[in-house]
């Protein structure tokens, strides 16, 4: 429940200073590396809709029938996960440049990694099921 | 089509370091503004291909994803289009030894990323 935490943080610091005026001016190279991060995050995201909307329309169906939909909603929900607190990683990274501090760290790889080999090992087990039914 | 330029242009003003750079010394060591551009690019491209597959299945006959998907390929091109003029802020940015953040473009990014993630699932789960 670490996000949790930190989106009530959040929400509590909403008055702070803005992040443009914070600190002092920094290299702007960890600006743009900041910047680029959190794009990646978003093309992530991005890839586990993709992969999620794809594993329910496209895959034929599994053995049992909910597979597809397990799938797909693990895989889009992992993508909402980091879509919806990539913008709060940015400025709490980049407020933490602009006053010199150490980079606040993030549990989200960790979670990313642990979801998506939740999910790999599920499509596993379908798959295993299917050959073992002779299903298709 | 205007591609990005200047950015390696030798005897920039300022370097990060404050000191007058060496005349041949490029402004951008490592190529970071490129670099920024053209991950604002894959990103707009990524966003185009969701909007593409959204469109693909208004075709298909649901029609209710037609404006999502227009808008998200909107969107996207809108990005990309943004990625040009950022580029060339920031350029200028980095030669006043200012900050290139720029907290509008991270927000409205992350705010249609996460619509589409929402969208996304609301299709699967109802469609």
């Amino acid at each position: 429940m670490e996000w949790l935490r930190r989106l009530r943080h959040q929400w509590r610091d909403r008055g702070q200073a803005p992040v443009r005026t914070v600190g002092t001016e920094p290299d702007y190279r960890f600006s743009l590396a900041n910047e680029r991060t959190f794009l990646a995050w978003i093309r992530t995201a991005l890839a586990l809709l993709a992969g999620g909307v794809a594993v329910v329309q496209l895959v034929p169906s599994f053995y049992i029938g909910w597979a597809r939909h397990l799938l797909g909603i693990t895989l889009i929900v992992i993508a909402i996960a980091i879509a919806a607190t990539s913008y709060a990683r940015w400025e709490r990274r980049e407020r933490a440049i602009r006053l010199g501090a150490p980079l606040p760290p993030s549990r989200l790889p960790l979670l990313t990694g642990a979801g998506i080999t939740v999910v790999m090992i599920f499509a596993l087990a379908f798959v295993i099921v299917d050959v073992a039914r002779g299903h298709r | 089509m205007s591609g990005p330029g200047g950015a390696g242009s030798p005897g920039g003003a300022g370097s990060p370091g404050g000191a007058a750079p060496h005349p041949t010394e490029p402004l951008d060591a490592g190529m970071q503004s490129e670099r920024t551009y053209l991950s604002w690019q894959r990103t707009g491209l990524g966003f185009a291909a969701i909007g593409a597959l959204l469109l693909r299945r208004a075709f298909d006959g649901h029609l209710v994803l037609a404006a999502p998907g227009l808008l998200t390929l909107l969107a996207a091109a809108l990005l990309t289009a943004r990625a040009q003029l950022r580029y060339r802020t920031m350029v200028a940015a980095i030669r006043l030894n200012r900050s290139p953040a720029d907290r509008r473009a991270v927000t409205a990014t992350a705010a249609l990323a996460t619509a589409l993630c929402l969208t996304g699932l609301a299709v699967i789960l109802l469609l």
